[in-house]
């Protein structure tokens, strides 16, 4: 029957091919989902919701949402500047999001994906030649504005979305025109963290500042041009105006400049440009105050231990109040996908989006503001959530162009910058160069 | 499904929900429909075209099916790119078909520059696996993270997380490993130049051990790179000590002993040997040549009937071998004549001197000679010693000098003498 030995040859391989196709459809058949266990927080969180006659009809799913069934694919990010600890946390707060989703729609499965942040966007890129790549990706707020420029990402369709169920600069900074190019995940805010052994009380104002450190207070700050622009609104110093443009006044900018040179020489304050070592040196008591952003809370409470970390709003200069910049995580949708895979991958950007969920995770983190408009936490409970709410009422919101335009010209903005405070060149110079690189990006737009 | 079991299926699984994910899209779908339609295009194309190019060149038969997928999948791509579509998995599946016609020419000229006839051998069992491996990588690439597959733990063996890379490793790691390792040694040979010159034999030994050291080598370093701790070899090892040295003992002697005969020399491939002397074969010239020297045992193909004959190794250790070319391949042989009383015995020598000379097989240093050996009840018993250079022509040659003495003495009127004896009866009676 199988006379020829290239006969006999092609049949052992075609019955093993068969034999692996077969084993991997039962391996594909072998759901997991029923295996793990859900952290107890969710769980009884949930049952409360339930349970509330005031929340009775936010979980309830529409017709349309009922009957859903695929897969969907989304990638994160593994950032080589992060602690593990946190990246751990943020991997594990994604997943139990996605799992959560698994559970309201049995029959979807949610394969998620991690990718160094060095490879991510180049590797999103190469997917799409191919027709391939995830459906939905988490992407940092500054990185929104090429993606949609270069087609990587799509416009989020409007219907089904409830702006008003989102903080609005937030919003703000997703949306080109009437496009909205992301959902906001997770809100990152600067904050001053403080050692309470050192330190009793934060200083509310640089003045206050400057009184701690002359007492022996170590206080860090950051040289770095987004890092330090909080303090810039003391003098009536903006980046760009109301109407988006590039509006760098060099004598508000001046003066600030000027501050942080003058802080600099003030004993017990020091400017450093790397923010991993400032950090490393207030775990290690070295400095008793820094800025720092939110995500970071959990590993310097951790790493303090017990009760010691303070957290605060960084001081205001001349009665303004502090204006940081905001930024964070946003997810965006793939140009690519089919018309069920879109349909899937707008219900998990709202299930990730859900004020429940929301919650649920800035609880976990005891340092995430909700990215809703409509919050409802225990602020005696979660202090950090009630300071983070202040500081993020006075940030910074950039657009999508703003940041564009300062992602593509950091290296002389930062590099000016740098330099204007060291005195190695003139601080109008420098805010005039930046200015000028910012101009020219913007237009462009 | 236990929690264990589950996590380490998760990854193997994800990547099945991400094919399924993958085929989905009409962009993807699209693409490998036309990838299989290309591909089924060229296959009957080049049969039907195959009848008139083995006419013309036989040799661009196999080139043909995948000359002509690549030509239709660069057209595709292009229209594809020219609609602005998705078409880079076209593009991958046409570039890794140019590969592998790159690879066949390359071999294809090996071929015909060395005229080797292991090329085959290595390109279905290195270089086509190799390929396909490279292949199912770069594709499960595009669909998924493929180090994450990789990465998956199965099982854990002396604390040591296994993988599914690891797993591979083990296996077709292992496998290739050895195949490379015989490619590197036969380069070796080749290299310095062994060609067919006289010290093959001696010579294959030494590279049979180079190879069993890279394998061993190769073995080591995979375990290494496991992470395995080299100390559990040295536990099991100490406490199977015992049953090693009872159950295993004739393996390891017979391991131990191939690699001593491999380093000494005394044996080696294309050795020729007596095999009475390690057997109970009746035939005292019973002859041999071992044309295979492994590490339990020899292979050794008996020159009469072309049997092959499995020799454990301890039994040359341990046993008297007589080899007729250990040294050299120079062997005497003797062929016996009887004439009759009555014949010149000098100028009986001197004939049998000179066919042994006359003969073009018979070595002519050492010269042959012919001696008187002793006075037979019949005949004058002669004797021509004479050298050959391969043992195995030793029964023909023979042959031939005994048909030429027969003709020799028949031309000169030398008899060769039946059996015969001569009764001398003392005091016979006259009226008996």
């Amino acid at each position: 029957m199988l006379g020829r030995p290239g006969q006999a040859q092609r049949a052992r391989c075609s019955i093993a091919s068969v034999l692996v196709a077969l084993s991997a459809a039962t391996l594909v058949g072998c759901s997991p989902k029923g295996s793990e266990s859900e952290p107890s927080m969710i769980e009884t969180y949930s049952a409360e919701i339930n349970a509330n006659p005031l929340y009775a009809g936010r979980r309830q799913l529409v017709q349309s949402q009922l009957g859903l069934k695929g897969t969907l694919l989304v990638w994160t990010q593994q950032y080589q500047g992060l602690e593990p600890m946190i990246q751990q946390m943020l991997n594990n707060s994604i997943r139990t999001m996605t799992r959560s989703f698994e559970k309201i729609h049995p029959e979807v499965t949610v394969v998620v994906e991690e990718y160094p942040d060095t490879i991510f966007y180049q590797k999103h890129k190469e997917s799409l030649k191919y027709g391939l790549g995830a459906d939905v990706i988490l992407v940092h707020t500054l990185m929104l504005s090429s993606l949609a420029r270069d087609n990587l990402i799509k416009p989020i369709p409007s219907k089904g979305i409830e702006s008003k169920n989102f903080r609005p600069k937030l919003l703000k900074q997703a949306k080109q025109g009437e496009r909205l190019y992301g959902l906001p995940f997770m809100v990152d805010v600067q904050a001053l963290c403080y050692n309470h052994d050192h330190v009793s009380a934060a200083p509310k104002s640089l003045k206050q500042l400057k009184q701690l450190a002359s007492e022996g207070i170590s206080t860090g700050l950051s040289m770095s041009f987004i890092q330090s622009i909080w303090g810039a609104s003391g003098f009536g110093a903006e980046v760009f105006n109301k109407q988006g443009e590039p509006s760098m006044n060099e004598e508000s900018w001046g003066q600030w400049i000027n501050v942080l040179q003058s802080l600099d020489l003030e004993p017990g304050i020091v400017l450093m440009e790397d923010p991993q070592i400032m950090r490393q040196y207030f775990i290690e008591g070295e400095l008793s105050m820094i800025p720092c952003r939110s995500h970071e809370f959990p590993l310097l409470r951790e790493k303090l231990g017990g009760e010691k970390l303070g957290v605060a709003s960084l001081p205001s200069i001349n009665g303004i109040p502090a204006r940081p910049e905001v930024a964070g995580l946003m997810l965006a949708l793939s140009p690519i996908m089919s018309e069920r895979q879109e349909t899937l991958a707008k219900e998990l950007l709202l299930h990730m989006t859900n004020p429940d969920i929301q919650q649920i995770m800035a609880v976990q983190w005891k340092s995430l503001l909700p990215v809703n408009s409509k919050i409802d936490f225990n602020k005696h409970l979660f202090p950090e959530l009630k300071q983070l709410t202040e500081i993020y009422d006075n940030s910074t919101a950039f657009t999508m162009n703003e940041w564009n335009a300062i992602v593509g010209n950091f290296e002389v903005i930062n590099d000016s910058y740098k330099k204007a405070i060291n005195g190695e060149i003139k601080t109008d110079l420098a805010i005039k160069r930046i200015n000028n690189a910012l101009q020219k990006a913007i237009p462009s737009q | 499904m236990n929690e264990l079991s589950s996590s380490n299926l998760n990854t193997i699984q994800s990547l099945g929900f991400e094919l399924v994910h993958a085929l989905e899209r009409p962009s993807v779908l699209g693409q490998v429909a036309i990838i299989a339609i290309a591909i089924a295009i060229a296959s009957f194309l080049s049969r039907w075209l195959k009848p008139w190019l083995k006419k013309h060149d036989p040799r661009i038969t196999s080139l043909l099916p995948i000359t002509i997928s690549i030509v239709l999948l660069f057209l595709t791509g292009s229209i594809y790119k020219t609609l602005d579509a998705k078409f880079g998995l076209i593009n991958k599946v046409g570039e890794l078909t140019a590969l592998l016609l790159a690879i066949n020419l390359l071999l294809m000229l090996l071929h015909h520059f060395t005229q080797s006839t292991r090329i085959g051998f290595y390109k279905r069992r290195l270089i086509l696996p190799a390929f396909i491996a490279f292949s199912a990588f770069s594709l499960t690439n595009l669909i998924s993270n493929s180090s994450q597959v990789f990465n998956a733990r199965l099982f854990e063996l002396f604390s040591t997380d296994i993988t599914i890379g690891d797993l591979f490793l083990i296996t077709f790691g292992l496998y290739w490993w050895i195949i490379l390792s015989s490619l590197l040694t036969e380069f070796l040979q080749w290299s310095f130049g062994l060609g067919f010159s006289e010290s093959v034999q001696s010579n294959k030994g030494f590279y049979i051990l180079i190879r069993y050291a890279l394998i061993g080598l190769g073995g080591f370093a995979i375990i290494g790179y496991l992470g395995i701790n080299p100390t559990v070899f040295g536990l099991i090892t100490g406490g199977l000590s015992v049953g090693l040295g009872l159950g295993l003992k004739e393996v390891v002697s017979n391991f131990a002993s191939g690699i001593w005969l491999l380093i000494e020399g005394a044996l080696k491939p294309g050795d020729i040997i007596n095999l009475s002397s390690i057997d109970q074969s009746k035939d005292p010239y019973e002859i041999g040549s071992i044309s295979h020297l492994g590490l339990r045992a020899a292979t050794i193909v008996v020159q009469s009937d072309n049997s092959e004959r499995i020799v454990p190794n301890q039994t040359f250790f341990t046993s008297q071998i007589q080899t007729y070319t250990r040294s050299q391949n120079m062997i005497a042989r003797k062929v016996w004549v009887g004439v009759s009383y009555g014949t010149d015995p000098i100028y009986a020598i001197e004939l049998l001197e000179q066919l042994g000379s006359a003969h073009p097989r018979i070595l002519k240093t050492p010269k042959p000679k012919a001696y008187f050996a002793n006075y037979g009840e019949s005949s004058l018993n002669f004797c021509l010693k004479f050298w050959i250079k391969e043992i195995s022509d030793g029964l023909t040659i023979s042959s031939q000098i005994n048909c030429q003495i027969w003709e020799l003495f028949k031309a000169k009127g030398i008899e060769i003498p039946f059996p015969q004896a001569v009764v001398h009866m003392v005091n016979p009676d006259p009226d008996v």
